[in-house]
């Protein structure tokens, strides 16, 4: 303004220049009442129409035309950007679209503003496990688990920490799915449904015992279980109690009429009790048969699981089982052939690399070795 | 008994604001830097209000799930009534509003009438509301800047305070309008002044600070956009952010030809036509908007969705080229708006299409298009407006994210320089003269002050004059030499410079024998023949600013000296010299003037 101070000029009138003040004042006034009364109108009209979009987006999810239904959430959350309901409904939408990095980033965004939202915190683990970024989608879970939830906070929960066991399930992670069950058993409502799946989820963590306390009340009140003898079977066979599990799968087959799974299971079952050397009262002949028919699946697993290529460990190992099938079987075999037999078996199934493709024989193989190295 | 006192003397809060108020009339400096926070309040009031209001007339004119002829019918109709309320009533409301501010800053001492205000406003409003393609800002930079000058008029201030009130308002109305205060200075200093040193820059940072507060008052903490955190994913990315600085230049390029010459075709149309003019960019968009409804209004809604890489390629490129076709004949044909937000949607659309070719290329070394869209903004930002100061600043106050600069910074120098090279005048600067007015653009201001003395001046001649010299020996030695002033050296250093007249004039008076210091000591104290009193010049000191001195000292020849040392003589610099490197060359001028 330097330069503008020694311009010759006619200043307005006193009363003028009052005049012009109070004029400007009466308009900044009247401009700021009406600004507001617009804006609050704007608001209103965004709230609604974003009302009326979150309805559209959420039909459009239930009839399952996920990108329509992305459209309208995005348009809703755009008219009404602050508020978490809209956030969240678009990001459940684009994570059923499987869209994960755009889930990702307005879920960032849900979360920054609000880090104790447990609901997004679900959401993320959710497009991060189907990213594949099973550590990040954990400890999402965990702030799920911990975090804040509106109103059915419970249930919410619950829904977390399912989620959480079933990836940690996927996972093979045992360790880590056991102490999720743990506290779930607790907070878990007791229908059957529940307590059972919960059951199914300690098998999978390796701890049988807890599967057949549950699976045990379960067919003690409903004798007529199906599902629940099957529980047991599975249970039983975690632990090598294979006559009774065969006897938990019999009864769940009996019960469940076209029960193809619980076939299945029982027909792995004898398989393994048919493969077994060690159980009791089996005589000397028959216990080197079981071994030489172990050895024989265990061989096939084996051949199928190294594929093509020669493993640096296979031509005398293999050689050796296949010298050891190729002898005649023994009038009177010793112990020692038997245990000669086994311990050719495990060292050859140590040296398989899963996950490759198994017979039947080979998994009821697989199952008791597993057993005996234990 | 004494009479009573007067009233006001028992009010003695009355009295010192009476007297605050009369010395506030009177003292214009304080007065401006009252103005600016009042402007600033003002303008960002009324320019809310242009924002909700056109917000609401759209509302209006286009319900949810209104039908493909309405979106040819509103701006066809808009565009009409508006062509011709601005044809009849307000004839300085068409167009952005950006030139037609300089205008009133450089040509028409600041003045900017109260109609046109109302003109823009309302006209502005409806035409945007309806659908036109063009952008608020242009615009509204006009309605504060209008508003700026009429409170100051009417406040009788002087024209050089009037002149200076009008960016003041440009900039409120700038900051209101996009939310980014520092840009809405920059772009007044830049664009409307040409000069980020202007000295009302306090006056503008001021207003521009009230207006945007007021924005937030009203309107709360909301960004024009909402842009997801920008990550560098690969370092070699930098290369597709350069790719995206060609391009965007290019488009910008593209873009202002194609306006510049569809505006020129619709102004040799009879200009009884002119009125019926804007109906051709409502038609136009219209058509489009039929098949492409995005393409309507200003379109930040599908800025914002590129901004989160929710648009695919091929509506990217089809948007990118529709929007540069619409605005181009909306602007041309004559309907109120600006091109400050269509440059940045049609930035937005080419970066979203550079961003998403590159990610399908390169999926695991780039980032995903919205980040290459914001800094397509910047890009075609520079590339139009061709501020690229402002363009920076603006993208980084939208995002409000510091790790965007460098892209920014990459992609926006390329698509100026492109620009530059490819389009000789910046758009504003090319308006204007279409309308027959030449506005001093900052890019050409800056391009002159750019030029220094060090490139203009001449060696002093050898061997020169010393101060033990005669009157006589000293005119017969000018006799040859082709200037009106020399340099007098004792040694190596600068005695002072003597003048052809000084000498001739004591010849006259018989002193030929007499040294010529004699002559340098008898000066006036303003004009010794003390080398640091000596009028003078450094070699890094401007043209304009050699200009400047030699008027003020009416001399054609200056000393160039250095700055280390005042004495050591570097060069001459005439007026001739100076003449010539701005391109006026000549055999033979003026007589100099002596004083």
């Amino acid at each position: 303004m330097s330069s503008a101070g020694a311009a010759p000029r006619s200043p307005a009138s006193a009363a003028s220049f009052v005049g012009t003040f109070a004029l400007i004042f009466t308009a900044i006034a009247g401009l700021f009442a009406l600004d507001t009364f617009l804006a609050d109108r704007e608001r209103a009209a965004n709230r609604s129409e974003a009302r009326r979009l979150l309805k559209e987006g959420l039909q459009l999810m239930d009839r399952g035309a996920m990108p329509d239904a992305v459209d309208r959430l995005r348009s809703a959350v755009s008219a009404e950007r602050e508020n978490p309901v809209y956030q969240r409904a678009l990001a459940a939408a684009l994570v059923t679209a499987g869209e994960w990095d755009d889930a990702e980033a307005v879920l960032t965004e849900r979360l920054q503003h609000d880090p104790l939202d447990a609901e997004a915190s679900l959401l993320m683990a959710r497009a991060l496990a189907g990213e594949g970024d099973t550590r990040q989608a954990i400890a999402f879970y965990h702030r799920a688990i911990y975090g804040q939830w509106g109103a059915g906070a419970g249930g919410g929960r619950i829904r977390a920490r399912f989620e959480l066991v079933d990836l940690l399930a996927s996972t093979h992670d045992p360790p880590e799915l056991l102490a999720e069950l743990l506290p779930l058993q607790t907070e878990a409502p007791t229908d059957v449904r529940t307590r059972k799946r919960i059951a199914r989820l300690f098998i999978a963590a390796g701890a049988p015992t807890r599967a057949i306390e549950i699976f045990g009340d379960v067919v003690r009140r409903d004798r007529h279980d199906a599902d629940g003898y099957a529980g047991l079977g599975e249970a039983e066979l975690q632990l090598g109690n294979y006559r009774s599990a065969c006897r938990h799968f019999a009864t769940a087959v009996k019960l469940g009429g076209d029960d193809r799974p619980a076939e299945a299971r029982l027909e792995l079952c004898t398989r393994v009790l048919a493969l077994d050397p060690t159980q009791r009262g089996l005589g000397p002949v028959e216990q080197h048969r079981r071994s030489r028919d172990l050895l024989a699946a265990t061989l096939e697993a084996f051949e199928n699981c190294t594929g093509p290529g020669p493993h640096p460990a296979q031509p005398p190992l293999a050689d050796s089982a296949r010298a050891a099938l190729a002898r005649p079987a023994p009038p009177s075999p010793t112990a020692g052939a038997v245990e000669e037999n086994l311990d050719l078996a495990e060292r050859l199934w140590r040296l398989r690399t899963p996950p490759c493709p198994m017979s039947p024989s080979g998994l009821a193989a697989d199952l008791l070795l597993q057993r005996l190295a234990e | 008994m004494s009479s009573p006192p007067p009233p006001t003397t028992g009010l003695p809060g009355l009295r010192r604001l009476i007297g605050w108020v009369e010395a506030l009339r009177r003292r214009e400096s304080q007065l401006a830097l009252v103005l600016s926070l009042v402007i600033g309040a003002l303008v960002g009031l009324v320019v809310v209000a242009f924002i909700l209001l056109t917000g609401r007339l759209a509302a209006g004119m286009y319900p949810p799930g209104g039908t493909g002829w309405r979106r040819l019918l509103v701006p066809t109709l808009g565009s009409l009534v508006t062509g011709f309320f601005l044809y009849r009533y307000f004839p300085f409301a068409r167009g952005s509003g950006v030139p037609q501010t300089k205008t009133a800053v450089f040509i028409r001492d600041g003045r900017i009438s109260f109609r046109t205000v109302v003109g823009k406003f309302f006209c502005c409003s409806t035409s945007l509301a309806s659908g036109i393609a063009l952008g608020r800002e242009g615009p509204a930079v006009q309605i504060g800047a209008g508003l700026a000058s009429v409170i100051s008029r009417r406040l009788g201030l002087s024209k050089e305070m009037v002149k200076a009130m009008v960016p003041v308002g440009g900039a409120a109305a700038l900051a209101a309008a996009f939310n980014t205060p520092i840009a809405a200075v920059l772009f007044s200093l830049e664009e409307i002044m040409g000069d980020l040193h202007a000295p009302i820059l306090g006056s503008v940072v001021l207003s521009s600070a009230t207006s945007w507060m007021v924005l937030h008052l009203v309107l709360g903490d909301e960004p024009l956009f909402h842009v997801t955190a920008y990550h560098l994913t690969n370092p070699w990315e930098f290369a597709v952010y350069a790719v995206l600085g060609v391009v965007g230049g290019l488009g910008a390029v593209a873009f202002v030809k194609l306006l510049l010459r569809l505006r020129r075709w619709f102004l040799d149309l009879p200009e009884r036509t002119r009125w019926l003019q804007p109906v051709a960019g409502g038609l136009t968009v219209g058509l489009m908007g039929i098949f492409l409804p995005q393409v309507l209004g200003v379109g930040y809604p599908q800025v914002e969705r590129v901004l989160a890489g929710d648009m695919a390629l091929r509506i990217l490129i089809l948007l990118a080229v529709l929007k540069i076709l619409a605005t181009a004949v909306c602007y041309a044909s004559g309907n109120a708006g600006g091109i400050f937000g269509p440059s940045l949607f049609i930035g937005a659309m080419i970066g979203g299409t550079v961003g998403s070719v590159a990610h399908l290329l390169f999926p695991q070394s780039t980032s995903g298009p919205g980040a290459y869209a914001l800094v397509g903004m910047g890009a075609a930002f520079a590339g139009i407006v061709r501020t690229p100061l402002t363009s920076v600043i603006m993208i980084f106050e939208l995002t409000r994210d510091y790790t965007i600069i460098v892209p920014l910074m990459i992609s926006n120098l390329i698509a100026f320089f492109i620009s530059q090279r490819l389009q000789s005048q910046p758009i504003y600067e090319a308006l204007a003269r279409q309308d027959g007015v030449h506005l001093p653009s900052g890019e050409h201001q800056m391009r002159r002050a750019r030029v220094r003395v060090a490139s203009a001046m001449r060696l002093p001649e050898r061997p020169a004059l010393s101060p033990e010299t005669t009157v006589a020996e000293a005119l017969e030695w000018s006799g040859h030499a082709a200037l009106d002033a020399w340099p007098v050296m004792d040694g190596r250093d600068l005695h002072g410079m003597i003048e052809r007249w000084e000498l001739e004039r004591a010849l006259t008076q018989g002193r030929h024998d007499e040294p010529i210091a004699v002559l340098l000591r008898e000066r006036p104290a303003g004009h010794r023949a003390d080398a640091a009193a000596l009028p003078h010049l450094h070699p890094d000191h401007t043209l304009t600013l050699a200009l400047e001195r030699m008027g003020a000292m009416g001399r054609n020849v200056l000393p160039v000296v250095s700055r280390a040392n005042v004495r050591h003589l570097v060069g001459l610099v005439t007026l001739q010299d100076v003449l010539k490197a701005y391109g006026v060359s000549r055999a033979s001028g003026p007589p100099a003037r002596h004083e």
